[in-house]
């Protein structure tokens, strides 16, 4: 069908390219009070951008039965669209990456089943009366990339990752929490996932309030992508174009705490974000975007590039309902030296941080759902304002009590003179590889302040 | 079509069944600033099938169809049939019956030529910009065609057309380092004619935007308010509808404690209504995504909790009547308990009569997003202004409103006689699925209302 739909491209004399990706999708899923339910999914589609007269137009189908409607569409919106600033790449050598585990694509689902009621009787087993939510999906994919340029390739890959929500009441609330675990390579991790989740639900009964003022603050590493947020909106290709970029014309400058190493790791080994190639058949590689705390590379993809006078870094990132845009495949922060109950013990009063949103619903909100779903952080001046979801508060090393709500502020790029430790362990968020962060002095104000 | 589907559950020993394929197209323009961004168009089809069997759930998603339906009815069996059975899990069942419901044709967007929609949103973002101390904006046309066709293994076979079209703009103003943003949204399903003309609102966009420039950061504290119907149904929505949806309620008892048929919820003048049925409105729906009809369903009548909403499962297992709630995101999804059209009835009172009867207090206009944590509530108001000695008086921002629905509820003084309807092009996400919903209220005027700042 991509072959078709590149034919027909070419025939009305654009240069065109074609994503298309198929996967079956495998879901085995439980609720408390809803039990346990079998799905599969097979989504398939195609996105075919062209470039005809010195434009770029995009359109995308999953409705096979007409690909003459995509072609027509596409070329409409490249009349309307846009002025191309590149053309589609040829073919370049790909560097390898295991991605395919024969034996789990083949894994019966009567296997997945026997694994879920085994996760749930161990929750259980370790906290009586939780609430669960259990996700066990099996992902079983294809990718191919293809131009008139002459690009060719796919590839096929595997996935199989648990997510976990585990909720109890405290008071008059509902605390819940979550946790994830790559089943890819590690199906042990499943159990830890299910230690790391009952262990946090089971820290404290009570509620805890911070009054107003600057705590130390350790941000969990499943915390750590909110933290950073300003920093991967301003290292984006999109924000360096629109001249909004912070970190314009800073590469290889000091812009972060010099223990501090960030990677975009496009070739882990059965990463939820890994492939040899990006979504527009650029080879993709361990891109490193920070070294102890210096600039190296911005995310960018073949429009970023042009528009900003560089080379695509690989960072394409698409499904086929939307054409590419740069982004994150495999975030990696390297780990330090810190072990956690050092930092903890370290705390006379202050906070640890596991969820947290960026900014109280406000400013940024998501126009076309009028809801705040990803309030932006604010890419030229690298503030943030996170709303802790969930925290623990700690006193003299100690957990005493649950925290949601409270409001911390600062600014990532003076984040290095308050850096007081990055965790020795990094935490597994799927797409993520990540340590805690201890910061001594993060100012703390109670939810809609008064 | 309605042979395949019905054929799909023939002699298929399930306890129920039901398939839904979905045909659509979407169009997606957006400019950021000056800058066209992107203009796309994707074609979907696919369909989702679900079995319940011995108790248990099990469903397949589709986009070409690469065997008969029916083996993907006989495969999802057989994956319902490796979970052990469960007792007492059942669904409402419905007759059988056969119903077509078309679209106006000047509603259908894929009529409208693609330059015609580009002209329409490039004008209205450049009416934006062109306005002082303007330095960019965020403007969004989108529409969409869906066609669905419904069968269960009652024999009810439903087939609904629906169209969608909207604009949303956002202009971000800046003097020095205050920078200040406002946004409106304009969608329902009343086509691409609906949505012309409408330059007075998008230049009063950019004037607001601008004019928070100067406006002063509100003084936190508990003051008697008024909210305009934008914010009002919003709060309603997000703070109390969800609160009504069944399948929330069975997975937390302690919600549903508090949220039991025949407790108080507010004045005796409060009504709030949950309405498919609405002619032309963004949550508006012939049948929902389990073949239940469509109905408005009183949530609160004369100020007493009266109804939740139900999908079949959540129906059977509270013992309530279906209401027509039972919607999906797309054909990728099960449908779950949803709004459709969520509103507040409206009271006989002119927006100044109950402005005059506040000495000190606030009017607080449109909403940017809300969190809740069960009756718990923080809403950001997009802007306001102080009342005093029953007039309104300085602009002001950053405000910030807390509490408990349900007390909040009980502290309504008034209600205006001006009903206001509004909807967002992509709608509202429960549980990762976006959906068209609509939402609104009269003015409503609180005795008290916990204001605080972001």
């Amino acid at each position: 069908m991509e072959d078709k739909i590149l034919s027909l491209a070419r025939r009305r004399g654009a240069d065109a390219e074609v994503f298309a990706e198929r996967t079956t999708i495998t879901r085995v899923t439980f609720q408390t009070d809803q039990g346990m339910s079998v799905n599969t999914k097979v989504v398939a589609g195609y996105g075919l951008r062209v470039i005809h007269r010195g434009r770029i137009g995009f359109a995308a189908t999953s409705n096979p039965a007409r690909p003459e409607l995509v072609v027509d569409a596409a070329l409409e919106a490249c009349r309307l669209g846009a002025t191309a600033r590149f053309e589609f790449p040829p073919a370049q050598p790909l560097p390898g990456v295991r991605l395919f585990n024969n034996r789990l694509a083949l894994q019966p689902v009567e296997l997945m089943i026997a694994s879920a009621d085994e996760i749930i009787e161990l929750a259980r087993a370790r906290l009586p009366g939780i609430q669960l939510g259990l996700n066990l999906e099996k992902r079983v994919g294809s990718l191919r990339v293809i131009n008139t340029s002459g690009l060719d390739c796919s590839l096929d890959k595997t996935d199989y990752h648990l997510g976990l929500v585990g909720a109890t009441s405290v008071g008059n609330r509902l605390i819940s929490t979550t946790e994830s675990a790559n089943l890819s390579s590690t199906p042990a991790a499943a159990r830890q996932a299910v230690e790391r989740l009952i262990g946090r639900l089971s820290s404290t009964r009570q509620e805890a309030h911070l009054t107003p003022g600057r705590y130390p603050v350790i941000f969990a590493g499943s915390a750590v992508p909110s933290l950073l947020g300003p920093l991967f909106l301003a290292l984006n290709g999109i924000t360096l174009a629109q001249g909004r970029s912070p970190l314009a014309d800073k590469e290889d400058e000091p812009v972060l705490d010099h223990n501090l190493t960030i990677f975009n790791d496009g070739l882990q080994d059965f990463g939820l974000g890994s492939a040899p190639f990006d979504g527009e058949g650029t080879p993709r590689r361990r891109l490193t975007l920070v070294e102890n705390g210096v600039l190296k590379n911005f995310l960018l993809d073949l429009t970023t590039a042009a528009q900003t006078g560089r080379q695509t870094t690989g960072c394409a990132q698409r499904d086929y309902r939307n054409p590419p845009q740069p982004g994150l495949s495999n975030l990696v922060i390297e780990p330090g030296a810190m072990q956690l109950a050092t930092a903890l013990a370290n705390i006379k009063e202050g906070l640890i941080v596991y969820e947290a949103e960026p900014c109280p619903p406000g400013d940024r909100a998501c126009l076309e759902t009028d809801e705040s779903v990803r309030p932006a952080p604010d890419a030229t001046t690298g503030d943030f304002v996170l709303t802790v979801k969930l925290g623990l508060k700690v006193e003299q090393g100690e957990f005493t009590g649950w925290l949601s709500g409270p409001v911390l502020s600062g600014n990532i790029f003076r984040l290095g003179r308050d850096l007081v430790g990055i965790g020795a362990r990094q935490d597994d968020l799927l797409w993520a590889l990540v340590p805690f962060l201890h910061v001594s002095d993060v100012a703390v104000e109670p939810q809609g302040k008064e | 079509m309605r042979a395949q589907l019905q054929e799909a559950f023939r002699a298929i020993p399930a306890q129920y069944g039901d398939v839904r394929i979905e045909e659509s197209q979407h169009t997606r323009i957006v400019f950021q600033g000056r800058e066209l961004q992107e203009i796309t168009t994707r074609f979907e089809y696919g369909g989702y099938l679900r079995l319940l069997s011995h108790g248990n759930w099990a469903a397949a998603s589709f986009n070409a169809l690469e065997a008969p339906l029916r083996s993907v009815a006989t495969e999802t069996l057989a994956l319902a049939h490796l979970l052990p059975p469960v007792t007492g899990r059942t669904v409402l069942s419905l007759s059988p019956a056969r119903q077509e419901v078309r679209l106006d044709p000047s509603h259908d967007p894929t009529r409208v030529p693609l330059a015609q929609k580009l002209e329409l949103i490039s004008r209205y973002n450049d009416v934006l910009l062109a306005s002082p101390r303007i330095v960019t904006t965020y403007s969004v046309y989108s529409d969409s065609l869906i066609r669905t066709h419904f069968c269960s293994s009652e024999d009810r076979y439903l087939y609904q057309e629906r169209a969608y079209a909207g604009v949303a703009l956002k202009a971000i103003a800046q003097d020095g380092t205050n920078t200040q943003g406002y946004q409106r949204s304009f969608s329902r399903q009343q086509g691409f004619g609906s949505l012309l003309n409408l330059e007075p609102e998008v230049e009063g966009i950019a004037r607001v935007a601008s004019n928070l420039l100067r406006a002063e950061s509100v003084a936190p504290g508990e003051y008697p308010a008024v909210v305009d119907p934008l914010l009002a149904g919003f709060l309603i929505h997000q703070a109390f509808g969800h609160l009504c949806e069944a399948d929330t309620l069975c997975q937390d008892k302690q919600l549903a404690e508090l949220m039991s048929l025949g407790r108080r919820c507010g004045p005796d003048q409060l009504s709030i209504v949950d309405d498919g049925t609405m002619p032309n409105e963004q949550g508006t729906i012939a049948f929902d995504d389990e073949g239940a009809p469509a109905s408005k369903t009183f949530l609160v009548r004369q100020g007493v909790l009266r109804a939740h909403l139900h999908n079949r499962q959540t129906a059977a297992q509270m013992g309530a009547t279906l209401t027509g709630n039972a919607r999906a995101g797309s054909y990728s999804y099960a449908p779950i308990v949803r709004m459709t059209n969520t509103y507040v009835e409206p009271g006989q009172a002119l927006l100044d009569e109950l402005i005059c009867g506040i000495h000190d207090g606030i009017y607080c206009v449109g909403a940017w997003g809300c969190r809740t944590e069960r009756l718990s509530f923080l809403l950001r108001a997009q802007y306001g202004y102080e009342i005093k000695d029953g007039k309104t008086g300085r602009t002001l921002r950053d405000i910030v409103l807390t509490g408990d629905i349900l007390e909040t509820l009980a502290n309504i003084t008034g209600l205006g006689n001006d009903l206001q309807m509004f909807g967002a092009p992509k709608g509202r996400t429960k549980a990762g699925q976006a959906l068209p919903v609509g939402f609104g209220s009269p003015h409503i005027a609180f005795r008290t209302i916990r204001v605080s700042r972001p």
